[in-house]
């Protein structure tokens, strides 16, 4: 109950600095507006192609976002000791690593529901009314999927060198169940309801992978901050 | 750390087993390439598959055995797991690495181009990623207790990402998840002789694999008590310092 | 509890830690008793923020053994935690954050220790307002940082946030201070009120371990210098 509450704490102090950092802010929600427009250019002017392309772009824009959004978050901490001296506090590691997993979680949940519109709008691709409920629930469970990876390894290589490169080197060869299921999860939402139980098949992929790290990641994360 | 005079040499047994290690490598290579009929469907490059399938599966077990010398480590903290959980974790990338290069032989004559996203190579390739960061990681922390608690660490999210990267990469090709896991080999089945070629080579391949740890460890022990950094602390003379 | 002698509020045994390969600290023996004031000396690089970061937990011995009131450094690490504080260097507060949100995140995070106010009016000199106030803003007030609560650290001075650190260590009021470099970025009143926080906490019973190389702080009357040099520690001058 403890952990629950110092977690809940360090999630808003997380946040609060997100919003306070407004520049750092803007330009990761731009970087993914941005990468879904390169991505357009790149894939050429077919339609069909585009349309079909849509998932997929969007959940490449978030995750490399979600890598953005990760570091930053630590990098914010590390730079006067802050992030040591919260450390000292008799606040479990579990507790950080979940209250720092809900800031990043909820910055990408947002991010992906912006993102969302402008991706379908941009590649010509429309979202049934019926289904936004099952998107929502893709939205959730994928970014809670990159959050969790993310903010895992961002905590690893937080004083390491190189560690702009070595986050998405780390992060993405394990996140690649995550592109799998939220890419054909919002797929199969995207065709409608008919599709719908194809879509939950996917989503139960996210749930596992989700539920798995979480309680992974939370009780080896002491093994990664303590020095 | 220990005298170190006595066991700078190998040992015997060590030189023995790496002579039958050879003897078996030997006789496998033998019955995989003289012995063994060709195949009905694939002709003599049914041969590669001898070596390719024994050198995957030690590549997959290697992941494993580096994963738990790593939580060994977190769990006793004794420097010679972490020594164990390198060496196993140097054969995990080389046999994998082996495994990507002898899938792409196979694909190339069979379906004319390297790489088709079979998912047992996908799922090696994504393990190959995985055990480079590994490596990269280690690089970069000097502290020798810091880089074995964190390198344990990722070698445990590597060990679990398998099951789920297995999923993915089965599912990738795939419409609909659940209706296509095949985990028995595609339903292959073979002639008695060459089940039989086949395990001599697995046999083979697991010793090679064993030979190659127990000297990595061996060398890694002996470069562990000559640790140069540690003569600043051997010896020093200290005085208590006592404020009551 | 495990194996150290009783009553002891730091005791290091053969102690050694690597910082990027090499040895810092080649062997360190300390032993200092509750309530005694401790200053440690050494240059540059010798290894003292190593030590400080070291008791507070932040870094794991290599070797040796280290406790803190008795709790082992590495096994019960949560345990020894609750009752220390560290005042880094650069005052150890979240840039964007305010002084007032960082010592509520402090206190928020931070169980109230059951009986702490008794024993903060229990045989001190100093008045006992700031004890019963003890909120974050009457602890600004009192560091001289009223002016600064609702600023981010961010537009702070070096010095405004030292002071910041010293009200995060006020507000707590761990039974260990330790304190790296507390004088440097201070002003001269900053430098004072420093003084005066030191000799209240000793009053208080609280043990302080300061690494500092400055020697016109020896007024203080700490009861050891000692210094770290080579990777040991001994009695300054001696």
């Amino acid at each position: 109950m403890n952990d629950l509450i110092a977690a809940l704490t360090v999630a808003r102090k997380d946040f609060r600095q997100e919003l306070r950092s407004r520049a750092t802010t803007v330009a990761t929600l731009f970087f993914s507006a941005i990468t879904l427009v390169m991505m357009a250019f790149g894939l050429g002017r077919d339609p069909e192609l585009m349309r079909s392309a849509a998932p997929g772009v969007l959940w490449v824009a978030l995750a490399f976002a979600g890598v953005i959004a990760a570091a930053q978050s630590f990098q914010a901490d590390l730079e006067e000791g802050a992030f040591e001296q919260l450390l000292l506090l008799p606040v479990s590691r579990a507790a950080v690593y979940l209250g720092k997993l809900a800031a990043s979680w909820l910055y990408l949940f947002v991010l992906g529901a912006l993102m969302l519109p402008i991706a379908l709008g941009l590649y010509g691709a429309d979202a049934p009314a019926s289904t936004w409920w099952l998107l929502g629930l893709v939205l959730l469970l994928g970014t809670l999927g990159l959050a969790l990876i993310a903010t895992f390894y961002a905590g690893l290589t937080a004083n390491l060198q190189a560690r702009e490169a070595l986050l998405p080197v780390l992060m993405f060869p394990v996140i690649v169940p995550i592109m799998l299921g939220a890419v054909r999860a919002t797929e199969a939402a995207l065709m409608g309801s008919a599709d719908a139980p194809l879509a939950l098949s996917w989503v139960q992929l996210l749930g596992g992978f989700d539920l798995v790290y979480l309680v992974v990641c939370a009780s080896i994360f002491h093994f990664v901050v303590d020095d | 750390m220990s005298d170190t005079s006595g066991r700078t040499r190998r040992p015997r047994w060590l030189t023995v087993f790496g002579l039958v290690t050879l003897a078996v490598v030997g006789v496998g290579l033998y019955a995989a390439l003289i012995v063994s009929p060709p195949d009905v469907n694939q002709g003599d490059l049914i041969r590669v598959m001898y070596a390719h399938v024994p050198v995957a599966w030690i590549g997959f077990a290697a992941v494993a055995a580096s994963a738990f010398w790593g939580m060994l480590y977190l769990w006793r903290g004794r420097a010679p797991d972490d020594v164990r959980a390198q060496a196993t974790a140097e054969a995990a990338l080389l046999f994998s690495v082996l495994t990507v290069i002898g899938g792409m032989t196979y694909s190339k004559p069979t379906l004319n181009t390297y790489w088709t996203w079979d998912a047992k190579l996908t799922l090696t390739a994504l393990m190959v990623a995985l055990v480079v960061g590994y490596f990269i990681v280690r690089a970069l922390i000097e502290d020798p207790q810091r880089r074995a608690r964190v390198s344990a660490v990722i070698m445990l999210v590597v060990l679990v990402s398998l099951p789920f990267n297995y999923l993915a990469a089965e599912w990738f090709r795939t419409l609909h998840p659940a209706k296509s896991i095949n985990l028995d080999g595609s339903g292959v089945t073979m002639a008695p002789v060459m089940v039989r070629v086949l395990l001599i080579n697995v046999l083979g391949g697991a010793m090679v694999f064993f030979y190659f740890i127990s000297e990595r460890i061996r060398i890694g022990r002996l470069a562990l008590a000559d640790d140069k950094t540690f003569d600043s602390v051997r010896g020093v003379a200290r005085e208590v310092v006592s404020v009551r | 509890m495990s194996g150290g002698q009783d009553g002891l509020a730091i005791e290091l045994r053969g102690v050694t830690r690597r910082m990027g390969g090499e040895y810092v600290l080649r062997g360190i023996d300390l032993e200092v008793a509750p309530g005694k004031l401790v200053v440690l000396r050494g240059s540059n690089g010798t290894g003292k923020t190593t030590l400080l970061r070291l008791l507070a937990t932040r870094l794991r011995p290599a070797g040796g053994q280290a406790l803190v009131f008795g709790h082992d450094l590495t096994r019960e690490a949560a345990a020894a935690r609750a009752r220390l504080g560290l005042l880094t260097v650069m005052g150890g507060s979240f840039p964007l954050l305010t002084g007032r949100e960082n010592l509520e995140l402090a206190t928020a995070l931070t169980p109230r220790r059951p009986g702490l106010p008794a024993r903060a009016e229990a045989g001190q000199a100093e008045p006992t307002e700031a004890w019963k106030a003890r909120t974050p803003l009457a602890t600004l007030g009192r560091v001289g940082l009223e002016h600064g609560a609702d600023k981010l650290v961010r537009t702070y001075s070096s010095g405004m946030k030292k002071r910041l650190g010293l009200a995060r260590l006020l507000l707590l009021d761990p039974d260990l201070w330790l304190l790296d470099e507390p004088y440097a970025a201070l002003d001269d009143l900053g430098k004072r009120l420093m003084d005066e926080c030191v000799t209240a906490a000793q009053a208080r019973g609280r043990t302080v371990f300061m690494a500092s190389h400055e020697s016109d702080r020896d007024h203080l009357g700490p009861d050891a210098v000692i210094e770290l040099k080579d990777g040991t520690l001994r009695m300054f001058g001696a």
